[in-house]
């Protein structure tokens, strides 16, 4: 009976046949439900428009078709395929599909020492977003074992493996190298017409036997060989690379190298002497190993050229070249006649009617004689430059047929080498722009654009300027998301009045908008963190500016070591597009150390110190990315003969979730005996948290809590307990700065303000009541490309809250102080303003003022500067008794004066900052009085005098 | 028994049972334009339609293909066509020319009307379709007929070796002069090179454009 039942119900299932699909019998059936069955995680409500077919419809052979195309249109699927499943009243509707995967991020393991792991990624030729399927890796995997064969290693095995993402549609791409033992140089045979020894080309290369040849050092080895045949005289000599044959057995290599040698070429200069270097510079057949006459006549114009910068403005150069009859050799000849050396004094303008003289000199590079260039700036290839550069700035003004002709006069004013040019213009008339047209926009898009448009009517007209308004229409759609904006522009002939009217033809294209935002490669970074910085959104056009500045951002937590934001396959004419955001973290834990010296009068037992030289040592240990929220965890320590300390602190940037404010927390001990009076043992805690207004500006608010412990105290006993106690200071703080300085560490223009407040109150916790204003203000002038002019002037002022008592008044370790190669270098570290009337080392003092002026004049490419330098100010006893007129002291206890400096510094750029040396001369140095007990127990006064001469080695400009 | 009988009833009336049934898929692709199953079997259709033969037959595997294959050369030289040109013509008067001379192959104008009912397409379909046709063989002339250069001597050797043989074969007596026939052995011997340099020109758009062939 069973049997039976089992194989009715098997006799019924084959009576129904499988069915043809083209000749389904749905067609017709009512759609009851539509559903997509898929490796990814996509359902169909993320394709309302592409389904022509919908539920509730018949079933019908043209729209599934349509569906069908639409779907796979998107690129979302690289495999599709439209089933029927019988539903009670009807049909279900499954597309089945197999999903595009995109490349996301990369990896490499196993990648040899000798081989980049980014020159793999980059050999893989897999781009961030592309399309990518399992198919493509054999593909890959070759490139990345050419690769390592290029390199040497013949036996290595790669492997790339896909990781997908159902989610994200991304697949982390996972390449393996395992490289094995790379071959060994065994030997080089050098083929060709040789007229050198082997043993010389083999060294020549840096070759060695038993080395391993990296494709960069078999590079380098040809190109020196190259460079060797250049100092033989055979600068068309040409060494490639024939075969690298393996031998497997001992994985050796040998190279086989095919040399053409070329002519040997003898290059003589007549009439003048250039060196052999420049020679190499200037000459084509040096440079490009060219011999045509083409070459020659270029050699002949650089010559010319390089005379004339040197002043011979009337120089003559005619080059010669002769080949020997079998051409394995040539000689060159350029016989040159200087002439004279000249003067170029000036240029004139004439027949300028719309541009003002002003208005054409600054569009020149020819430059009249001056301080700095005795000859001038002369030459017949600058002249000709500048010739088209007026002829342009004419042209960008309308005045489209203008003509420009210089004119030399050899004896200005009847002086013999006095060079002068006449500038001659013929404007012509000015072509202006009747009306203009944007074909294909909307109104509110037409307003949009106008007024940024060169070409409006009224305006000069050029070609050029139309051409700049297209590219200005290209960007302005690109950045609204038509990345495929096409603006083609015509004009009209000029009317008789000189005006055309002008056009523009634009079609915006399709608007591509952001579908969503992926966040992948964050290993340890959270998502949210890198999510806060993205200026794209999902919704929102595809704008290039949002997504360079989210780069910009990403870039600027300093947790990133790159940062790639691509879209899912750029190439699928999609309206809608999934953004990829690609992060590679940076390595977590950076170490810094670094060493120098200072030299500068310092510590001794003479109040003003002993000319030394202080080594220091640091060391900075930074964990980035703590917590995976780009803050910042750093230990740094310092060892010198002046300074020894050690401090930890916490920076959270975009605190608590704001971009324009961060927050420090920073702990600190500290020896330090900078000031010759005392040592100062430090230990400070101090939260601060700085608001940003712009790249520019910021506010910094901080609360310090510190305690000072001043040691070694080297003036009167009786001074000792006012000024020598330890000090509790806690102290509530203001800063305001505004930076425009074009480069903060050696500024040729802008200008820097700082202004900085603080209070320290008994309320706070702290033994003394005082407070402090501070400010600066540096400005920065570039006199010419050769000179720049600095100015900093600071001011300092501290006062008790209440009556000076002797248990109020200010702790010596707060106190200001003054000197050295960071502030006035009339005098040596922290040794201006008051002294102790007994020992005679600085007090400090409760006010301060500094000006500094620095002529700095850069040469030599700005790798040498010479500055001259002027320093005027001092610390004050208080703010009451500073006197800035004063120049001399009324006695040896009177400090309240303006001491003035001058001097000379020589200066040269490092990648770390120009190193420094400065000389300065006190004009008025201090005259100060120590009372000597060693013989009268009453004391006998010394009065004495600081040294004139102060020197200084550091690094870093002085402001 | 009901048992049994009770398993054939679920069977029928449970759908989870019922296989699922492909009626279309896409099986080829240019870059994101996929070509499905449904637009190849009507191009086969057509193609029996324009030779005066019932379309109502489906095609087996070979003609799939064929139909398939012809469907990614047509797209690859509209395409050609589009990029050189710009917006492609609609060409109506064209259309109609190939229409009319489709309705001539069939026995009578009932069995011409039952074939275009069987095409499942309405005229302005038909048209737009053949009007594709018409642009696509004209880019085909345009591009490789400067090309298709023709010696004097290739045209007499054709009419030696080949034409004369086939006129006496046909015994219709003694062949024509060169003179008189030149011009139609010219452009055979054209469009024998044109299908030279299609074959090659097609070879290289499928290299060129991201084809590829599907079987999912």
């Amino acid at each position: 009976m069973a049997f039976l039942a089992f194989a009715s119900v098997i006799a019924v299932c084959l009576a129904f046949p499988s069915r043809a699909s083209a000749q389904s019998a749905e067609w017709g059936q009512q759609v009851v439900g539509m559903r997509l069955e898929c490796d990814a995680h996509l359902t169909l409500a993320a394709f309302p428009n592409e389904l022509a077919q919908k539920v509730g419809e018949p079933l019908d052979r043209r729209k599934i078709q349509e569906t069908l195309k639409n779907l796979f249109a998107t690129g979302r699927f690289r495999e599709l395929r439209a089933e029927t499943q019988p539903t009670a009243g009807g049909v279900t509707l499954i597309f089945v599909a197999r999903a595009t995967f995109f490349v996301g991020s990369m990896h490499v393991e196993g990648a040899p020492d000798a081989v980049d792991p980014s020159a793999l990624v980059t050999a893989s030729r897999l781009r961030l977003g592309q399309q990518i399927e399992s198919a493509d890796l054999d593909t890959v995997r070759e490139r990345l074992l050419t690769v390592l064969k290029e390199n040497g290693y013949y036996s290595a095995k790669a492997d790339s493996r896909l990781q997908p993402n159902p989610e994200t549609q991304a697949a982390d791409v996972d390449l393996t190298v395992t490289p094995g033992a790379p071959a060994r140089l065994s030997g080089v045979e050098f083929q060709g017409a040789l007229s050198v020894p082997r043993e010389r080309l083999m060294a020549a290369t840096g070759w060695r036997p038993g080395k391993h040849l990296t494709s960069t050092l078999l590079e380098r080895g040809l190109f020196k060989l190259h460079q060797f045949y250049g100092k033989q005289g055979r600068p068309q000599a040409n060494a490639t690379l024939k075969s690298r044959t393996l031998n497997p057995e001992t994985n050796t290599e040998k190279l086989v190298v095919q040399v053409e040698e070329g002519p040997l070429v003898h290059v003589q200069v007549q009439g003048a002497h250039v060196s052999s270097s420049t020679l190499r510079e200037l000459l084509p057949v040096y440079r490009e190993g060219s011999l045509d006459a083409a070459a020659l006549a270029s050699g002949e114009e650089n010559l010319r050229e390089y005379f004339q910068g040197q002043g011979y403005f009337w120089a003559e150069v005619k080059g010669e070249q002769k080949s020997s009859s079998n051409g394995s050799k040539v000689d060159i000849t350029y016989k040159v006649v200087r002439g004279e050396p000249g003067v170029f004094v000036g240029f004139g303008f004439s027949g300028n009617r719309t541009l003002s003289d002003g208005e054409l000199a600054a569009a020149l590079t020819i430059h009249p004689t001056d301080f700095f260039r005795e000859s001038g700036v002369f030459t017949s290839k600058g002249l000709t430059r500048d010739v088209a550069a007026l002829r342009t700035l004419y042209d960008s003004r309308g005045f489209l047929a203008v003509r420009v002709t210089p004119r030399r006069e050899d004896s200005y004013q009847g002086e013999a080498g006095h060079l002068f040019v006449h500038f001659e213009f013929e404007e012509g008339p000015q072509t202006r722009v009747r009306q203009l047209r944007l074909e294909g926009l909307e109104e509110a898009t037409r307003n949009g654009i106008w007024h940024s448009l060169f070409s409006r009517p009224g305006q000069p007209y050029s070609p050029a300027r139309a051409q700049a308004d297209r590219e200005f229409i290209i960007d302005y759609f690109a950045d609204r998301g038509y990345p495929h904006a096409a603006v083609e522009w015509s004009a009209s002939e000029p009317s008789d009045a000189g005006d055309v009217d002008v056009v523009f033809q634009i079609e915006p294209g399709d608007q591509e908008k952001i579908r969503r935002v992926v966040v992948i490669g964050n290993e340890h970074t959270r998502e949210g963190t890198i999510r806060h910085e993205l200026v794209v959104r999902s919704g929102d056009p595809l704008r290039q500016s949002n997504v360079l500045e989210s780069q910009r951002r990403l870039y600027d937590l300093g947790t990133f070591s790159q940062v790639q934001i691509a879209p899912e396959d750029p190439q699928a004419p999609e309206a809608v597009r999934t953004l990829l955001v690609n992060v590679e973290e940076a390595r977590r834990w950076t170490v810094g150390y670094g060493g120098g010296v200072e030299v500068q009068r310092s510590g001794s037992n003479q109040p003003e110190g002993q000319l030394k030289a202080s080594p220091r040592l640091s060391l900075e240990v930074s964990r980035l990315n703590v917590g995976g929220r780009a803050q910042t965890l750093s230990l740094r320590g310092r060892l010198s003969t002046i300074e020894t300390g050690g401090a930890i602190s916490y920076l959270i940037p975009r605190f608590p979730t704001r971009r324009d404010l961060s927050l420090r927390i920073t702990g600190l001990v500290d020896r330090s005996r900078d000031v010759l009076t005392f040592t100062s043992q430090r230990r400070e805690a101090s939260v601060s948290l700085e608001k940003r207004y712009s790249a520019t500006t910021y506010l910094l608010g901080r609360f310090s809590f510190r305690r000072v412990k001043a040691q070694d105290i080297r003036i009167s006993t009786q001074l000792i307990p006012l000024l020598s106690r330890p000090a509790r200071v806690a102290m509530l703080g203001l800063s305001y700065a505004n930076d425009h300085r074009d480069e903060p560490t050696d500024a040729t223009r802008g200008s820097y303000s700082l202004a900085d407040a603080g209070i320290s109150w008994k309320k706070f916790g702290s033994e003394s009541d005082f407070f402090r204003i501070a400010g600066q203000n540096a400005t920065y002038y570039q006199l010419n490309p050769h000179l720049i002019f600095a100015r900093n002037t600071r001011f300092a002022v501290e006062s008790t809250l209440g009556p000076v008592t002797p248990t109020t008044d200010i702790p010596l370790p707060e106190r200001f102080f003054m000197g050295g190669s960071e502030s006035h270098r009339g005098f040596s570290i922290n040794q201006a303003g008051p002294r102790d009337a007994e020992s005679g080392f600085p007090l400090g003092g409760k006010a301060l003022f500094l000006n500094t002026l620095e002529l700095r004049a850069r040469f030599a490419d700005n790798r040498i500067g010479l500055v001259l330098f002027h320093d005027a100010g001092n610390v004050f006893s208080k703010i009451q008794r500073m006197r800035l007129l004063k120049f001399t002291q009324s006695s040896p206890t009177d400090f309240d004066y303006t001491s003035h400096a001058a001097g000379l510094g020589i200066r040269y750029r490092t990648p770390v900052g120009p190193v420094r040396f400065d000389v300065g001369y006190n004009f008025n140095p201090a005259r100060y009085q120590i009372l000597d007990r060693s013989v009268d127990p009453a004391g006998v006064v010394e009065v004495r005098r600081l040294p004139h001469f102060q020197f200084f080695l550091s690094i870093g400009q002085s402001f | 028994m009901a048992a049994g009988l009770l398993l054939i009833v679920t069977g029928l009336a449970e759908p989870r049972w019922a296989k699922a049934e492909v009626v279309d898929r896409v099986i080829a692709s240019i870059g994101n334009d996929a070509i499905t199953q449904s637009e190849a079997v009507d191009e086969y259709r057509l193609e029996r339609f324009l030779a005066g033969e019932s379309p109502q037959a489906l095609p087996d595997p070979a003609q799939l293909e064929a139909a398939r294959d012809r469907l990614i050369d047509q797209r690859l030289l509209l395409l050609e066509a589009e990029t050189e040109g710009g917006k492609l013509p609609d060409l109506p008067e064209e259309a109609g020319k190939l229409l009319a001379q489709a309705r001539e192959k069939f026995p009578d104008e009932s069995a011409y009307q039952q074939a275009v009912r069987t095409l499942g397409m309405d005229e302005q379909t038909l048209l737009r379709r053949l009007a594709l046709q018409v642009v696509t063989l004209r880019a085909i002339d345009q591009r490789l007929r400067p090309a298709a250069w023709v010696e004097q001597k290739e045209i007499e050797t054709y009419y030696q070796n080949t034409f004369v043989p086939q006129q006496a074969r046909r015994a219709a007596g003694p062949p024509p002069p060169l003179e008189d026939v030149e011009a139609q052995i010219r452009e055979i011997l054209v469009q024998k090179r044109i299908d030279e340099l299609l074959t090659a020109w097609l070879t290289e758009l499928r290299s060129s454009h991201q084809v590829k062939i599907h079987t999912f």
